[in-house]
């Protein structure tokens, strides 16, 4: 089993695609969680005046949820499943990233039963803490 | 921010609150991600919509600072609800609002802007 995956290869994992694919790097997976990655594109859709405005991360956090959610498919053999952010609670921006920054995201399985997941997430930048919040996912069977 | 995914048709004020009818646009190019095949609105774009229209109740760009609780209740898709009612509430440094069409409530946002 591929221990990390990157870019283009997340589409193993995920259903998304360009123009709205917010994750480039899936790494350190474990049964309770994961660590993720974005390197946020001049070009990319939630980028506004040269920072990547909030609707981004929550997109960044929800996408992480979904390469993990796939990791685990996919080692099962099975193909991406559709996923839909249900619930967001307690998240908080304290800045927005800069075009070309680099986001590292650590998940953390709160809770999961039929189908429901429970996530925490923390994004950073370097060491600086730019977002965290909990996330309900919803994956179709 | 993310083109071509709403037009604004009408806005009204209803005791407090101002109802933005809004029309989505099928052909807006996220669709082509999200996902193939299968148009759905990221929850993330009509997270955006509405500080979009509470923007234009505040006159001035907002930042969310905090989501207390963001729940979405039905999935929006282009086809079965071409038209829309976000309805926003701004009081101070908060936000609360709702994306609604008809009886069935699709999304509610509580957030803290500044």
């Amino acid at each position: 089993m591929k221990e990390e995956f990157s870019a283009t290869e997340l589409f193993e994992l995920i259903p998304q695609r360009p123009p709205i694919v917010m994750v480039d790097l899936l790494r350190n997976v474990t049964d309770s969680g994961a660590e993720t990655g974005l390197t946020v594109q001049e070009d990319n859709l939630f980028v506004r005046d040269g920072q990547f405005w909030e609707p981004g991360l929550i997109e960044h956090i929800a996408q992480s949820a979904a390469a993990f959610a796939g990791y685990k498919g996919y080692a099962a053999g099975e193909k991406p499943h559709l996923g839909y952010i249900g619930e967001l609670k307690r998240f908080i921006f304290y800045a927005r990233p800069s075009a070309g920054a680099c986001l590292r995201t650590t998940l953390r399985v709160l809770g999961e039963a039929g189908g429901i997941t429970l996530l925490a997430a923390e994004t950073r930048v370097g060491e600086e803490l730019v977002a965290e919040g909990q996330m309900k996912i919803f994956l179709e069977a | 921010m993310i083109e071509d995914f709403y037009d604004i048709m009408s806005r009204r004020e209803e005791g407090g609150e101002t109802v933005f009818h809004v029309a989505l646009r099928p052909d807006c190019k996220v669709y082509e991600g999200h996902f193939p095949g299968s148009p759905v609105a990221p929850g993330v774009c009509n997270i955006q919509m509405i500080r979009e229209c509470a923007e234009a109740v505040a006159g001035r760009p907002l930042l969310i600072s905090k989501i207390g609780q963001c729940r979405m209740t039905k999935l929006i898709t282009p086809g079965e609800f071409p038209e829309l009612d976000v309805r926003v509430t701004l009081d101070g440094e908060s936000l609360i609002a709702s994306i609604e069409s008809g009886e069935t409530v699709c999304l509610t946002l509580k957030a803290t802007i500044v």
